[in-house]
């Protein structure tokens, strides 16, 4: 634990805490990441000039950094590459990474993990979680058998933290080090889990249906706590540790910056060619930073400060599930769960075809199929039945053929006529209600009450002469 | 919030009905926005209202319900009473409703692939169309020479009749299911399923006039005609689904006149997600210009299109709005507070995930 010791320290992204190889890259992601118009895409240079971009060709106020941090997305800091950083920052940031360095240098020069490596380093979130994941496998194969342990006691697991802990190993078991011990523990631990834990444990149930971005901080935080204690403390203990502690308060949530911040990049690195070493385990990292529950919960999180309704509980099932349940199934979910924050809103597209999909934070009140209410409604059974009760009400005599040549009355030679809109109200009264009645076949049907309101639009009228 | 209707609210100033004019409005200031209910609604959601024509001395208001049956009523402007006059029924949900232009007669569409025409004054109704699928609108059209009857229907046709054959005089193929319409003689638009708007044009022989390609993204759910200084129709309102309207001009002379804007969405407190409703209804004030919209949010607002500013919002009753209607004159504005079947989903989105979950 030197301090300073090898690399005279990467450049780091200052909005998101992410660490790269060459300040070329790293300006190339902040432009990408940070300074993209989210109107027009165009990329801006700095935050404050992606603000007045936006003000001057938009219109739009932006009051924030797109990705970044909470505590890092001020817009009057103008940063580019590492110019601008605030000196605090810089300290910490140098501070945070010794810290971490100390405990994992071996894993990281070895073990894939670019990113990984990288990105614990720089969030504090990600810290406590990839590293729990990946090096247990990596670095210290005793780990495994204490995994495996919990693991077998899943079936009658009652506490968070072993199931935490299995989180992890199934996690773990998606890292390349260990294709053995997958098959072993994934018929074991897995099918048999989720309806238990579900149904028996509440905390878990909640992790699963990832409640608001609170409680999932705290779950998160619990089940790494958990999760480092059966670990037997190892590294995580005193980097870990910390970083958590760091991490409840704004840090936590922050699953911002480290989600998109996160994948995205992952690809880029790769290309660049960073890891050789393992070239199958950046592609794994990138799929675990998606699929393992912890990752999507901050993702969501952080997107939707309070993610609570609906469709969150919708999505985070989603992802939680494929991760354990098989390789193949959970692909196509936590990929996607890199969109970020759109993917939340759209779980209510189980059905058709022509779906109306909201935006990001936003849910439309229409029902999934594309076909306007008037048609699902007239496909409802009760409006479908013709209904013989055809007959004018006040009216005995109603002329059925359409084809009788029916010359317009008007309205001066029927003021004699039957009963009809100029007799007197009393009749009218009468004839309204009870035929209602009659006529609909089913008198309380009546989805509550319909109103039919009017207004004098005298305020409408006024405002808009003056 | 809709205290007694009869009370004393604007007396003085609504007394005489004879002869309505601005400047009484003028003169009752804003602290009574209140809004009356009407006497006897019907059973079921109200689906489509009409205010009598300004051709009518009195002001009489229907609405067609999803109870199968049309209602009419009088409204009173110098008390704000309305007084149940009469109804029909037909052996379908109603879907449209509309006049013809001197007011003594009411066109019904219905879910049962007919329109039947009400005769106010015999308080007869005689079938005087037929599509084969449910009617979803029809308009009167009084054109110089000829007049006629204008329906759309779910089996993509748009028809015209003349109330005295059983065929139509023209029938014209639409794109895609008719999801809402507005006449304004001599335009018409329509605005179908697969987000197709189409205009026609009604002098001599109606004709389609243009496609336009749809400002908006989602479904259309209704559409009305605004006209220009010289009252002419010129473009029209688009409400869509996703809580939002397009000002659209048939011929913009600048591009930049088109605009959507968003309306009848949540403030975004129900957990930092908002809830985007339907725009259920538009409707043009027919003297100022100015629009009004209703949601499934259950409020309606005032717009002005032209400012591009909103005038005025109401407060959320406890349903949807489903539809508006201005009178005449626009002095009033009605507007029906009922289920309109949006929420269905979220009763189905709610056990989706649930089933996901288990799975």
């Amino acid at each position: 634990m030197g301090r300073k010791k090898k690399k005279p320290a990467k450049p780091w992204c200052w909005y998101c805490n992410r660490e790269f190889e060459d300040e070329k890259i790293l300006i190339q992601h902040q432009k990408a990441k940070h300074f993209k118009c989210h109107i027009c895409h165009k990329k801006l240079y700095t935050g404050p000039g992606l603000i007045i971009h936006c003000m001057q060709v938009h219109k739009e106020s932006v009051d924030k950094i797109p990705n970044a941090l909470p505590h890092r997305n001020n817009i009057e800091i103008e940063i580019y590459g590492m110019e601008g950083i605030p000196d605090a920052d810089l300290k910490e940031h140098e501070q945070q990474r010794n810290k971490t360095g100390g405990n994992r240098k071996n894993e990281r020069d070895s073990d894939s993990s670019d990113d990984e490596g990288v990105a614990p380093k720089k969030q504090k979130v990600a810290v406590i979680e990839m590293p729990l994941a990946t090096q247990p496998v990596m670095s210290m194969p005793q780990t495994v058998p204490t995994m495996m342990s919990a693991i077998a006691a899943m079936p009658n697991m009652t506490n968070a933290g072993q199931m935490a802990a299995a989180a992890a190993a199934v996690a773990a078991q998606r890292m390349p080090g260990m294709p053995v011990t997958v098959p072993g523990m994934m018929p074991g631990g897995v099918p048999g889990m989720p309806p238990n834990l579900f149904h028996t444990n509440p905390f878990m149930a909640q992790m699963g249906a990832q409640m608001g971005a609170h409680q999932q901080g705290l779950n998160a935080m619990a089940m790494q706590m958990s999760l480092g204690m059966n670990m037997n403390g190892m590294p995580i203990g005193n980097m870990g540790i910390p970083g958590m502690i760091h991490g409840v308060g704004p840090g936590f949530i922050p699953g911002v910056g480290f989600a998109p911040g996160f994948q995205q990049p992952q690809t880029q690195l790769t290309q660049q060619s960073i890891r050789p070493l393992f070239p199958s385990a950046a592609t794994v990292v990138s799929t675990m930073a998606g699929a393992p529950p912890i990752s999507n919960a901050t993702i969501t999180a952080g997107f939707k400060p309070a993610g609570q309704m609906p469709p969150t509980t919708a999505v985070a099932p989603r992802p939680t599930f494929p991760a354990y349940g098989g390789n193949s199934a959970h692909s196509p979910l936590p990929n996607s769960a890199s969109g970020g924050g759109m993917r939340d809103s759209k779980p209510s597209t189980p059905v058709a075809p022509l779906v109306t999909t909201p935006g990001a934070g936003s849910k439309i009140i229409h029902p999934p199929e594309d076909i306007s209410l008037e048609q699902i409604r007239a496909r409802l059974p009760k409006y479908r039945q013709p209904q013989v009760a055809s007959h004018s009400i006040s009216a005995p005599p109603v002329l059925h053929t359409p084809t009788a040549s029916q010359p317009p009355v008007s309205l001066s030679s029927d003021s004699t006529n039957q009963p009809g809109i100029n007799s007197p109200t009393p009749t009218g009264g009468n004839q309204f209600r009870p035929p209602s009645v009659t006529a609909s076949g089913k008198s309380n049907f009546c989805l509550s009450n319909t109103m039919l309101f009017f207004v004098i639009v005298v305020s409408f009228v006024d405002r808009f002469e003056s | 919030m809709f205290g007694g209707g009869t009370t004393t609210f604007g007396q003085s100033t609504f007394g005489s009905t004879a002869t309505p004019t601005l400047g009484m409005a003028q003169t009752t200031t804003q602290q009574v926005p209140r809004d009356y209910e009407v006497a006897s609604p019907p059973d079921d959601s109200i689906s489509c209202m009409c205010f009598s024509p300004a051709t009518v001395p009195s002001i009489f208001l229907i609405a067609g319900s999803w109870d199968n049956n049309v209602r009419c009523w009088e409204v009173d402007r110098g008390t704000a009473k309305t007084a149940p006059k009469s109804m029909q029924s037909m052996s379908g949900p109603i879907l449209d409703v509309c006049w013809s232009d001197d007011g003594t007669k009411v066109f019904m569409a219905s879910c049962d692939k007919t329109v039947k025409c009400w005769d106010l004054g015999s308080n007869q109704s005689i079938q005087v169309a037929q599509h084969d699928g449910p009617v979803k609108t029809c308009h009167w059209i009084k054109a110089p020479n000829y007049t006629a009857l204008m329906t759309s229907s779910w089996d993509k046709t748009l028809k015209f009749w003349d109330m005295r054959s059983p065929n139509p005089i023209l029938a014209l193929n639409l794109p895609e299911r008719s999801y809402c319409v507005d006449v304004e003689y001599p335009m018409a638009v329509v605005g179908t399923a697969g987000r197709h708007i189409v205009i026609y044009k009604l002098e001599n022989t109606p004709t389609e006039y243009k496609r336009i390609e749809s400002p908006l993204k989602y479904q259309h759910r209704c559409v009305a005609i605004f006209k220009d200084k010289q009252n002419q129709p010129t473009g029209f309102a688009l409400g869509s689904v996703e809580g939002r309207v397009a000002i659209q001009y048939v011929n913009p002379v600048n591009p930049k006149d088109n605009f959507t804007f968003k309306c009848h969405r949540s403030n975004g407190t129900n957990q930092g997600f908002q809830d985007i409703f339907a725009v259920n209804d538009i409707k043009f004030h027919p003297v100022h210009g100015t629009l009004a919209t209703v949601g499934s949010d259950g409020r309606y607002s005032y717009w002005d299109k032209d400012v591009r500013i909103k005038l005025k919002t109401s407060d959320s009753m406890e349903q949807s709005i489903t539809n508006c209607s201005f009178n005449g004159d626009g002095q009033i504005f009605a507007y029906s507070v009922s289920y309109d079947w949006s929420k269905v989903c979220t009763r189905f989105m709610g056990i989706v995930p649930c089933f996901c979950f288990l799975q």
